[in-house]
């Protein structure tokens, strides 16, 4: 029988809170579980949810927490949906559950989670544009990550000129002339 | 009701191809769907008409093959609906239900087929008699191209092409080869295969597919990973690897009952086709399962005045679906056992000189 942390009793509330990619793990009895402001089923109340709330967002853990719960939002599904028939309602779910599917997809593609192979052809510069993104961020990430900061301004500055370009023009600011600062209504979605 | 009127021969029981004593059929799938409208699953009966209205628009044309056939499903007997299962032109699951659904096939070779509305919005399929996958994967590329050039389809840079099950997400290509192994069976060798296969992540099914029986010795090798591995690399691994490789097993595994074990295995084949030609009652199972050992036989050449065609057709004949249509009326299971046997009988007599 696992006791509380605080005292003798036997620990009926169990808590885990990943911090900081920390992970730490409190065992406490009913009393020493309201005295800490834990929030249990039977003592469901709205400043337990709060104190959740705030260690989540302060941990980055909200927006996760969110998705876990929340459905697509184009389709409506739940990924409890998905879970019971294994079936995705539409092409956002990929969008909407990305961080669990990716898991999911290693294990049923031997390791892989990154497309290899066809591409369409009509769709190819949205996508072009969208690899180009992913690519700039990932490198202003590793620049910030080296303090380079001069580097990371400018590339910073490249991401939002490639943002704020319509999809057929990024062919031009690619080929050296500048691309135009407007924003457009007609900029490409990439999925 | 409408009707599909299957032609006399469907391409894959031709014989003619690569390989054709060890490899019955190639097949190429590819699972596409159409962007900015929801996977079928969450399809409102609109939605799949769009589709079916787009899939006619888009399938329809010279250019994609000529003879196209639109038979939609939905409006299809029953029985229609288990011969094209049969015929392996949809899977059992796009048979059921009543929503709009359809197949478009090419006619009268029926080597290309796109399922429309079965677990996602095209399924597109080439099958070809004996090893041909790269021959059958040109042909679907092109089939696809084609389409992609009516159709936006649902693709992420990530994931690729975006599929109702993620088991099928990037290439959405499934490749699969069906291969009699009669030889390897006797020798109890299947697990060879089975372990061949395992260890380059591809499944091992029986003939129709998830889930059913591997009868009459035939087995289905198909991938499962479609993502973070190029069509190439697959149609690689399967053409150059794992394919010739079950193919030499075989072969070895016949080579040596015929050696070691003469009798034992003129025994079998013999016997086999002596069930089928004086047989009155036969099960479906039990025909698949003779008509194997007759094949085998065939191969080996023990058996001379059979021909291989006549073997293929009859697999596909003494299926429930084509048996009922080709009698011509509707039977239960008693019935068709012996209608089943009769039928063997009569294609299988041996040839009369006095009656001839």
């Amino acid at each position: 029988m696992p006791k509380c942390d605080m005292c003798d009793n036997e620990a009926t509330v169990h808590e885990v809170i990943v911090r900081n990619g920390q992970r730490i793990e409190r065992h406490l009895c009913e009393d020493h579980a309201k005295e800490a402001g834990v929030f249990t089923s039977q003592s469901f109340s709205a400043a337990g949810q709060v104190v959740k709330k705030v260690v989540m967002s302060q941990s980055g853990l909200a927006e996760q927490a969110q998705s876990s719960r929340s459905s697509c939002p184009e389709c409506g599904l739940s990924f409890a949906e998905f879970r019971q028939d294994g079936l995705l309602g539409c092409a956002k779910c990929y969008q909407a559950f990305a961080d669990k599917l990716v898991s999911l997809l290693r294990r049923a593609h031997d390791g892989g989670d990154h497309h290899v192979g066809k591409v369409p052809k009509r769709a190819g510069t949205c996508f072009a544009k969208q690899e180009r993104l992913t690519a700039l961020r990932k490198q202003l990430k590793e620049c910030v990550d080296l303090e380079q900061y001069e580097k990371a301004a400018s590339i910073r500055d490249e991401i939002a000129e490639i943002e704020s370009a319509p999809a057929e023009r990024l062919h031009r600011s690619d080929s050296g002339e500048p691309a135009p600062s407007h924003r457009s209504s007609e900029e490409g979605e990439g999925d | 009701m409408e009707q599909y009127q299957p032609p006399d021969r469907t391409s894959w029981l031709t014989h003619d191809g690569s390989d054709t004593d060890v490899v019955v059929t190639s097949r190429v799938r590819l699972a596409r769907n159409v962007a900015g409208i929801p996977f079928v699953s969450r399809c409102v009966p609109t939605d799949l008409r769009g589709v079916m209205e787009l899939a006619e628009q888009s399938l329809l044309r010279e250019s994609i093959a000529p003879g196209m056939t639109w038979v939609p499903l939905h409006q299809l007997s029953q029985l229609d609906r288990q011969v094209l299962v049969e015929r392996h032109l949809i899977s059992g699951q796009h048979a059921k239900g009543e929503l709009p659904r359809a197949v478009a096939i090419s006619n009268p070779d029926e080597s290309l087929s796109v399922m429309v509305n079965e677990e996602d919005h095209l399924r597109i399929q080439i099958i070809r008699p004996g090893l041909a996958l790269q021959d059958a994967f040109k042909r679907i590329d092109a089939v696809d191209d084609d389409i992609e050039s009516r159709i936006d389809y649902a693709y992420h840079p990530q994931f690729g092409y975006l599929t109702a099950c993620p088991t099928n997400v990037g290439t959405g290509i499934r490749l699969s080869v069906m291969l009699h192994l009669p030889g390897l069976k006797l020798a109890n060798e299947i697990e060879k295969v089975r372990r061949a296969a395992q260890a380059m992540s591809l499944a091992v099914r029986g003939i129709y597919g998830e889930g059913s029986e591997a009868s009459g010795d035939m087995y289905q090798i198909s991938n499962q990973t479609t993502l973070g591995k190029s069509e190439h690399d697959l149609l690689d691994q399967f053409e150059n690897q794992i394919i010739p490789q079950v193919i030499e097993y075989e072969r070895v595994a016949r080579r040596s009952l015929l050696e070691k074990r003469r009798v034992f295995l003129e025994d079998h084949v013999y016997r086999a086709l002596g069930v089928l030609r004086n047989a009155r009652l036969l099960k479906a199972d039990e025909a698949l399962a003779l008509i194997s050992h007759v094949r085998l036989g065939v191969a080996l050449g023990l058996i001379e005045d059979v021909p291989v065609r006549t073997l293929n057709e009859l697999i596909l004949v003494s299926q429930p679906g084509h048996l009922q249509r080709t009698i011509g009326r509707e039977m239960d299971q008693a019935e068709r056992r012996i209608q089943r046997a009769s039928l063997v009988r009569e294609r299988l007599a041996p040839a009369r000189p006095d009656r001839a």
